[in-house]
């Protein structure tokens, strides 16, 4: 909500100086009202001041153009050009002064030679002075000007504007009047009151008012209503229409202009009906009927339902209760009578009700936040007093008030004990008193040391001890409050291990040279679509956008989509994962839902770049599954069970593991025609990791296997292999065979071509072996060699090359 | 005159011919061209001749003296050039490493784990697809506020919803765990909000929550000042501000004094010396009945902070929007 600060001043002295606006604004923020912006305005009107035209001659060379003569007052006679069509003798018009800084120019005021005849100063309309954008002709100032008076007193303007945030809870400081008394109340000063006395009634005129029977309670507990006469419609004065403006509000009419006014100064929504069109002379409250159709008075037609409240006359709705006015029933320009409404509507009810009608009103903003039901008199005064002022109203009759539903207040009962207790700072029990009464709120003395307090009629949020105890501490200044450590709680509580187990995954990821990512959860149905047709998803009822609009079940699609991104933006080497959850509907589960953690990873482009000293090479299955072990290595698991071939995203270049049946691990190539749907012309290898499984089966720690310190035997062995076996099989064997002595094997050549046959292939392994506790010798290994050459020659075929 | 002349050539030749270093060079020049080596030995000599042979003998020297330091210089430069040929030339760029790295998200949520932890806070989780009793209901959300709005809120087709804050998991965690009790529950919260320079649909936060006698409000202002003074530093001070949260009661906004002018008011604290870091306050009574824990008996302290907001101050990140994208430049710098 926008303030400003000379409005402010009616309430108690602001001063718009730098430092007392910094203050203000920190005493705002530590009472709870944060000051979002904060802006200066200031109309210099020093050099201009109001002159009385004493002659009109017409320029010798221009038709548009006069030669006007002014009185100036002390300064006498001045003769200067003008265009101005409304030009008349006698009349009071702004006279700017050589050097006058106008607001509406960008330089100050020069000395000009028009179409040959020099003019010294200058006559101006609103543009020039920055009154407004009417450019139609000159300002006309009324007669109680003098010439020669300077128009900065009455027309200049310094304020300073501040958007407040006000919080859902604090529908009382939702006006210039609640601002005003949060600040009386933290600095003890008092508030000023604004005129509102009324003379006695010209008359008897008087709408009758009925809330319809249920209406009350949860409609609309109270309507008032006073008529007013000899209402003159026209502009609002320059310095009600600068306050409303200056709260971003546009001026209309002095009526709407004073409604608006007092809503933005008492916070109460208030609204003025032109007399004439309520008929039957009354005012009947009551909901609506299902489907019942309204027009606002912005011309918007609305379908209302059962509990939306109407204002009706004796014939027909005039009002959508607390929300906004009729068309039907708007003040117009030849209005002379109207009907003053000021009334209060249940917070919840105007909420969903302008919610449902599609309706933003500054009054449904205030009603919905709580409106003070007391002050509904002195509310209808304040309009009145303003209307007689500004429109030359009379007040035709009494005011007719039907407050059906009066608002309870109980009292609360306040341990100052508990102040204490609750905010670790001690505040006496009479310091707890005054705090409360500078906020408006009675105190009395209860039994024991209790205190009774019963919230004032404007506040909607006190109703228990501990609202109470916000208050105290806010007067007190949250500054106040000690910074404590205390100990109190046992250190006995049950540490997370899924959290622990992610991070070992985690770590051991970026140990091998993968780079964490963060992606959204939601993703688009296509992209899941892509990679898991058979997989239903949760939908968004309201998605920000459509691809954003399902919660993802698989993390993969959501890897490539990034690995895509970097390899797209030139960045070659791609080594990516990710550990969060993956969404699954599930209608067992009192969400709905059933989140599954999982570790997806992914490696695409060059392993390495060409360098100086290398080539390069591009990453390759092996290269994520020497990955894949050496996790699997870390997080100790075995006795795995390993199936090859994949389904889905996952190409036929997929091993899986599970254990009991369980898919835990898969490590594999993603299908090129799901990448080429992507956008991914590369090769994409993954890594999905099931964390839940892993937490069932659970990980171990590595365990320690002595080694022997004796001198490594070294053997190379080139084998004759038929392509349809595998290195895996080879392996096995020599493991197998050898498993003596044999310490580690590596095969470091596959080779086919020249000297190798047709449908074979030769595979170069390095063997090491040792033994615990001597230094081995050909003679140790050379039999065992033979015996495992002649177990591959019969188990595979394998013959040693040549 | 002549054959000791010729001697001497000889032997600095075969000496320079030897020498395949700078310290076997440098031993050469000393002996046949130092202060007092041969050559100047031999200028001595000049005294003890008639005075007729000396100027023939003087300009012999002298000439055996310029082809001498012709070859030394020779032989020096030759010297210099082998050995920079071995030489490794120490600015060619090393090979690129690949390196793995954690999110900067997961770093700074790390870090807050492990101060809270330290102080006696344990981790808890809870799901993110939540139900509206989780999320509202049983934080004392009336059923009017703007915060169920489908404008502000994200719902599953089926009614459940994206948890808007960590705070559920205070619920369910109270459910399990009866008071004392002191835990964070760090993770991904989900609002209806158009991405920016400073907002995210989805983003992370901790939530924190510690039930028990005799907490305080001044406790939970102490234990947070400790919190961001070891995140931030020592001098880090702290402001509490009144606020509305319908689950906490008295409600505070916490503020640190900027990470970068240290109080003095720049652009990214708008002047105001103060950065806003996010939710705290007593737990509301109603939220405590709402899990079966008597008000009178016990009282909690909660917060919730964001955690990107931490990292951008960390790591002077300015777009929110960079933590989701995961574009290798900006994770390769942390
Ligand atoms: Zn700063």
């Amino acid at each position: 909500m926008k303030i400003s600060l000379n409005w402010l001043n009616d309430f108690l002295p602001v001063s718009q100086e730098e430092a007392a606006v910094e203050a203000l604004v920190h005493d705002l923020a530590m009472l709870g009202f944060e000051v979002e912006s904060r802006e200066s305005v200031r109309r210099d009107l020093s050099g201009v001041i109001a002159a009385r035209i004493t002659g009109i001659e017409p320029h010798p060379d221009a038709d548009k153009l006069r030669l006007v003569t002014v009185d100036r007052g002390e300064e006498g006679p001045q003769t200067v050009v003008c265009g101005a069509p409304n030009v008349a003798l006698g009349k009071r018009v702004p006279y700017a002064c050589l050097g006058a800084k106008l607001p509406g120019l960008d330089k100050p005021l020069k000395k000009a030679k028009i179409r040959g005849v020099v003019s010294e100063g200058m006559l101006c309309s609103d543009v020039e002075l920055g009154l407004s954008e009417d450019h139609s002709g000159l300002l006309e100032l009324d007669d109680s000007w003098k010439a020669g008076e300077c128009l900065d007193e009455r027309l200049g303007l310094c304020d300073t504007m501040l958007d407040i945030d006000i919080t859902q809870n604090r529908g009382d400081a939702f006006s210039i009047v609640g601002i005003a008394r949060e600040l009386a109340a933290l600095r003890g000063v008092e508030l000023k009151e604004q005129p509102r006395e009324l003379p006695e009634p010209s008359g008897e005129e008087a709408v009758k008012v009925s809330i319809e029977q249920g209406c009350a309670q949860t409609g609309a507990p109270r309507y008032a209503g006073l008529v007013l006469s000899h209402i003159t419609v026209g502009d609002s004065p320059r310095w009600l229409r600068d306050r409303l403006e200056a709260v971003g509000l546009r001026a209309i009419n002095n009526v709407v202009d004073i409604t608006n006014y007092v809503m933005w100064e008492t916070g109460h929504p208030v609204h003025a009906f032109d007399r004439r069109e309520i008929r039957g002379n009354e005012i009947r409250v009551r909901f609506a009927k299902a489907g019942e159709a309204f027009t606002t008075l912005d011309g918007q037609q609305h379908e209302l339902d059962g509990e939306h409240v109407l204002i009706c006359d004796g014939e027909r709705p005039v009002a959508l209760g607390g929300i906004m006015g009729g068309e039907n029933s708007m003040v117009a320009e030849d209005t002379s009578e109207v009907l003053l409404e000021c009334a209060c509507f249940d917070p919840v009810n105007i909420r969903m009700g302008s919610r449902r009608a599609g309706i933003q009103s500054d009054s449904a903003r205030r009603f919905e936040r709580g409106v003070d039901m007391d002050n509904v008199p002195e509310v209808l005064q304040r309009m009145a007093r303003l209307m007689i002022d500004c429109c030359g109203a009379q007040v035709a009759g009494p005011i007719v008030d039907e407050y059906a539903a009066p608002r309870q207040r109980p009292e609360i009962a306040l341990r100052p004990a508990r102040v204490t207790a609750l905010l670790g700072l001690d505040v006496p029990k009479e310091r707890i008193v005054t705090h409360l009464r500078s906020l408006g709120i009675e105190v009395r003395e209860g039994e024991g040391d209790t205190l009774l307090a019963r919230s004032p009629s404007w506040r909607f949020d006190l109703e228990r001890e501990v609202d109470l105890i916000e208050e105290v501490v806010r007067m007190e200044g949250y500054d106040q409050v000690p910074d404590q450590l205390l100990a109190g709680i046992p250190l006995d509580q049950p540490a997370n291990a899924s959290l622990a187990l992610r991070n070992r995954v985690r770590d051991a990821l970026v140990r091998l040279g993968f780079r964490q990512q963060c992606s959204y959860s939601m993703v688009s149905p296509d992209l899941l679509e892509r990679f898991h047709p058979e997989r239903p998803a949760l939908r968004i009822r309201n998605p920000l956008a459509a691809e954003m609009s399902v919660m993802r079940h698989s993390l993969l699609p959501s890897l490539v989509e990034c690995a895509v991104y970097n390899l797209n933006r030139s960045q070659e080497h791609v080594a990516l994962f990710e550990i969060d959850r993956e969404f699954h509907p599930d209608g067992q589960s009192e969400t709905g839902c059933r989140e599954g953690m999982m570790l997806c990873a992914v490696l695409a482009g060059r392993q390495r770049g060409a360098d100086w000293q290398d080539t390069e090479r591009r990453f390759g299955f092996h290269d994520l599954k020497a990955r894949a072990e050496e996790l699997l290595r870390e997080l100790a698991l075995k006795d795995l069970e390993w199936s090859e071939g994949g389904e889905g995203p996952w190409s036929a270049n997929t091993l899986s593991a599970s254990r009991k049946g369980r898919l835990l691990l898969q490590v594999g190539q993603i299908e090129p025609r799901v990448l080429a749907a992507q956008g991914c012309e590369e090769e994409l290898f993954a890594l999905q990791l099931d964390l839940e499984a892993l937490e069932e089966i659970g990980a171990g720690l590595p365990q320690y296997r002595a080694f022997s310190r004796q001198p490594l035997l070294l053997r190379d062995l080139s084998l004759l292999v038929e392509d349809r076996h595998s290195a895996g099989a080879v392996r096995e064997v020599l493991e197998q065979g050898l498993r003596k002595l044999l310490s580690d094997l590596r095969l470091f050549d596959i080779y086919r071509g020249e000297g190798v046959p047709e449908g074979r292939h030769s595979q170069s392994w390095s063997l090491s072996f040792c033994a615990p506790d001597r230094n081995l010798r050909d003679k140790d290994v050379d039999p065992l060699i033979k015996k495992t050459l002649a177990r591959l020659k019969k188990e595979l075929g394998v013959e040693l090359r040549g | 005159m002549q054959e000791q002349l010729d001697q001497l050539r000889t032997a600095f030749a075969e000496a320079l011919e030897a020498a395949t270093d700078t310290g076997a060079l440098a031993a050469v020049h000393h002996r046949w061209l130092g202060a007092k080596g041969e050559l100047r030995t031999l200028f001595g000599q000049m005294k003890q001749l008639p005075a007729e042979q000396r100027p023939a003998f003087g300009q012999a020297v002298n000439a055996l003296r310029g082809d001498l330091e012709q070859a030394f210089f020779a032989k020096q430069e030759s010297l210099r050039a082998s050995v920079s040929a071995d030489a490794i030339d120490l600015s060619r760029p090393g090979p690129r490493l690949h390196t793995g790295g954690l999110h900067p998200l997961a770093q700074v949520q790390d870090r807050i784990i492990e101060v809270f932890t330290s102080m006696g806070f344990t981790v808890n989780e809870g799901p993110e697809v939540e139900t509206e009793y989780y999320n509202f209901d049983a934080l004392n959300t009336p059923f009017w506020h703007p915060a169920r709005r489908d404008s502000d809120s994200l719902y599953i087709e089926d009614g459940h919803m994206l948890r808007t804050e960590t705070s559920p998991v205070q619920i369910r965690t109270m459910q399990k765990r009866r008071p004392p009790l002191r835990m964070i529950a760090p993770g991904r919260v989900y609002r209806n909000d158009k991405p920016d320079a400073t907002h995210s649909p989805m983003f992370m936060q901790v939530e924190g929550l510690a039930v028990g006698h005799g907490l305080t409000f001044a406790e939970l202002k102490g234990t947070l000042l400790e919190f961001y003074r070891r995140l931030f530093g020592r001098d880090t001070k702290l402001r509490f501000r009144p606020h509305f949260f319908p689950f906490t009661e008295p409600s505070a906004e916490v503020d640190v004094s900027c990470v970068f002018c240290r109080g003095a008011g720049c652009r990214v604290c708008k002047q105001s010396g103060w950065l806003e870091m996010g939710g705290s306050g007593m737990v509301d009574p109603e939220v405590l009945k709402e899990v079966a824990i008597d008000p009178e008996e016990y009282t909690g302290y909660a917060f919730g902070l964001g955690i990107e907001r931490m990292a951008m101050l960390l790591y002077g990140v300015d777009d929110i929007r960079l933590f989701y994208e995961n574009d290798l430049r900006f994770l390769r710098q942390f």
